[in-house]
């Protein structure tokens, strides 16, 4: 099953031409989602594709009922679905496309190259070389490809795959 | 006078009335044995507890001071309270709390059940009545009248109480009344540095010093929730309070009729020149009819805000002129806009005339040096009641590192009569991709880390402080500049229980 199609992404769309200055496209993500963790894309749960980008509706009715929603004011809304691991971090504006996919301690899938929940902080790095870290967490992050991983000691623990675009700070 | 020889015998009522120099084992005063006379400075030591009965009078000579290396368990009753005095009214020295006393020991956020306590106990005539030297008794329904610090060295001051050395009591429900600290002094009545004391529930009356007249926060982080300040006086600045290198949440507090009689703040005084700045968050605060009687602001002077919202600002004067708010940032300083030309709106000033808002705020529209306020949209009506909050900062606005240390503190706030079941998120954002849901230890009595956030509950009429996190800088620009946010939400419906607020901090020179 695949969600996130030309469906919503031309709503959304069609919403940003009618709205005020401020409003932002949220194209889903066109890529080959070609293992459980892509970058920049989306993430495999079972055989269901949950691309950035995606309105929250979709993401739920092709998933589950998250076990915890949330509407962070100002931030945006979040659902978290227990079952199969993962967190979407939604736009806070309708139709709430995802912005970020995390991937949790039950998330079973990896990336391409075999990086997963538990895998070592010096296998991401051979992955995908020297990180911008965040210094609070010590989250470590690769904007230009799309993901961010979060540790627990030198393991992962999270994964979090966010779109490439529009790097830099605030 | 007596002297107990069965004194060290424990633990059990002592017979007679004259403290000795060092107490070993455990004692216990009792009402029948009242009053306990120090002639001298006496310790209680380490391992030892002293456990004070309802009504008990302890009298301490000419600055004689009772020493805490062990635990003193000082519970008093409404109407019967343990008193500290001085010998036929000579000016005793302190109650001392020393590093490595036994700290109260709650169950839950603030049932006490063991540990160091002062409750229901009344304090007159001391200098610095009660000393807090990394040392965290719980202190509670006490009354702090007529206490002085004449000399104070470095300033320091505390009449009533002083907190230093990373002490972190509750200090809660007391009066604080005619305390006062000759300059130039800091905290007339409490002075508190490099600790985290939780000031909640207590009034504070005609106290007096040089900067903040009843409070003086320095280096400290910890809330100042639900107070009430009158007729304090500071001879400088802050004639209620003044913050130095300060990050505090000060919500629901009532400020009014405080006086300074030289500079910033005849209310709230927000030092401007610190470095670390003085940062704090101020939410749901009447400040009103406070007088400057020669310069800066009359409500409150600030140069940095984290949030300043929902405030009632009115009637504060400086020279008899309306001045509720200065802001003091000025423009040849290193920060963003969004530091420099804050938002400070959603407050109420009294009136809906921007004229006349205008003519009681001082910023860059009166004098381009400073930055430009915004204070529209404004509130149309105070805020009646207080709300829940959670408060998230950062110590610092901007990092520039390395090895520079990056504290993140949580303040929540119930206000309210009901118990309150809540689902606190704290999340970490860089720009508009990376969001960082925090997971980590809350620190919070009964916080349940869950993969959505934090469970809890809030008890009727609490605040609970904590410090998340103290990474070090190591000079990498990392992500960036980024964002903290929280806020509280029913855990069964999702439903936010408080807007999300958020401190935004910068790493680097950049921005």
């Amino acid at each position: 099953m695949r969600i996130g199609t030309r469906i919503p992404f031309l709503a959304a769309t069609l919403a940003c031409a009618l709205a005020t200055a401020g409003c932002q496209e949220d194209p889903v993500a066109e890529c080959d989602l070609d293992a459980a963790i892509v970058p920049g894309c989306g993430v495999l749960v079972a055989d269901t594709e949950v691309r950035l980008g995606s309105a929250r509706e979709d993401v739920r009715s092709a998933i589950d009922t998250p076990d915890t929603a949330l509407i962070f004011p100002r931030v945006g809304a979040s659902d978290t679905f227990g079952a199969v691991g993962l967190n979407v971090l939604y736009a806070e504006s309708s139709p709430h496309p995802a912005g970020a996919l995390i991937a949790l301690a039950s998330f079973g899938g990896a990336t391409a190259e075999g990086l997963g929940i538990g895998s070592a902080r010096t296998d991401v790095e051979a992955a995908y070389g020297s990180p911008s870290v965040d210094p609070f967490l010590g989250s470590s992050w690769y904007l230009d490809r799309g993901i961010g991983f979060e540790f627990e000691g030198d393991s992962v623990s999270r994964i979090h795959v966010i779109p490439v675009e529009d790097i830099g700070g605030e | 006078m007596l002297v107990v020889l069965g004194w060290a015998t424990s633990p059990g009522p002592v017979r007679a009335d004259e403290v000795p120099p060092q107490v070993d084992d455990d004692a216990h005063w009792t009402a029948a044995g009242s009053p306990y006379t120090l002639a001298q400075d006496s310790t209680v030591a380490a391992g030892a507890a002293v456990t004070i009965d309802p009504g008990v009078e302890v009298q301490l000579c000419e600055g004689c001071s009772l020493h805490v290396e062990g635990a003193l368990i000082a519970r008093g009753e409404s109407g019967q309270p343990v008193t500290f005095g001085g010998v036929g009214g000579a000016r005793w020295g302190s109650v001392v709390f020393a590093d490595g006393s036994q700290d109260a020991v709650y169950e839950g956020l603030d049932t006490y059940t063991a540990g160091s306590v002062l409750e229901h106990c009344t304090f007159e005539g001391g200098t610095a009545a009660v000393q807090l030297l990394g040392a965290s008794p719980l202190i509670r329904d006490c009354e702090f009248t007529g206490n002085t610090v004449d000399e104070p060295q470095n300033s320091v001051g505390g009449a009533a109480l002083r907190i230093l050395e990373g002490a972190a009591p509750r200090v809660i429900g007391c009066r604080f009344e005619g305390n006062e600290v000759s300059d130039p002094g800091w905290g007339g009545a409490i002075y508190a540095q490099d600790s985290s004391p939780v000031i909640q529930g207590c009034s504070f009356e005609a106290n007096r010093s040089s900067y903040g007249g009843a409070l003086c926060f320095h280096s400290c982080h910890s809330p100042i929730v639900g107070n009430t300040f009158t007729d304090n006086t500071a001879s400088a600045e802050g004639g209620a309070v003044s913050l130095y290198s300060s990050s505090p949440a000060l919500l629901d507090n009532e400020v009014e009729a405080n006086t300074s009689m030289w500079a910033d703040g005849g209310g709230v005084h927000v030092c401007v020149d610190c470095r670390p700045h003085a940062n704090p968050i101020v939410i749901d605060n009447d400040i009103v009819d406070n007088v400057g009687l020669y310069s800066g602001a009359g409500g409150i002077g600030a140069a940095y805000l984290r949030v300043f919202r929902y405030n009632t600002l009115t009637g504060n004067t400086v020279q008899d002129e309306p001045s509720d708010l200065g802001w003091f940032n000025e423009l040849l300083d290193e920060y963003p806009e969004w530091v420099t030309h804050p938002d400070l709106s959603d407050n109420y000033w009294g009136t809906t005339d921007p004229e006349v808002i205008e003519d009681a705020v001082f910023h860059g529209e009166d004098d381009p040096l400073y930055g430009v306020a915004q204070l529209q949209p404004i509130l149309e009506q105070p805020v009646e009641t207080a709300s829940i909050w959670a408060v998230i900062t950062s110590r610092e606005i901007r990092y520039t590192g390395p090895d520079q240390e990056m504290p993140v503190y949580l303040t929540l706030y119930n206000p309210t009569a009901q118990e309150v079941e809540a689902l606190a998120i704290v999340v970490l954002s860089y720009g508009e991709r990376v969001r960082i849901p925090y997971r980590g230890d809350l620190g919070l009595p009964g916080a349940e880390t869950i993969e959505a956030g934090h469970r809890l509950t809030l008890p009727a009429g609490s605040v609970m402080f904590a410090e998340l996190m103290r990474p070090i800088h190591d000079g990498d620009e990392g992500l960036g500049s980024g964002t903290w946010h929280a806020a509280l939400f029913d855990p069964e419906t999702g439903a936010a229980l408080t807007e999300a607020l958020s401190a935004r901090f910068v790493i680097g020179e950049g921005e």
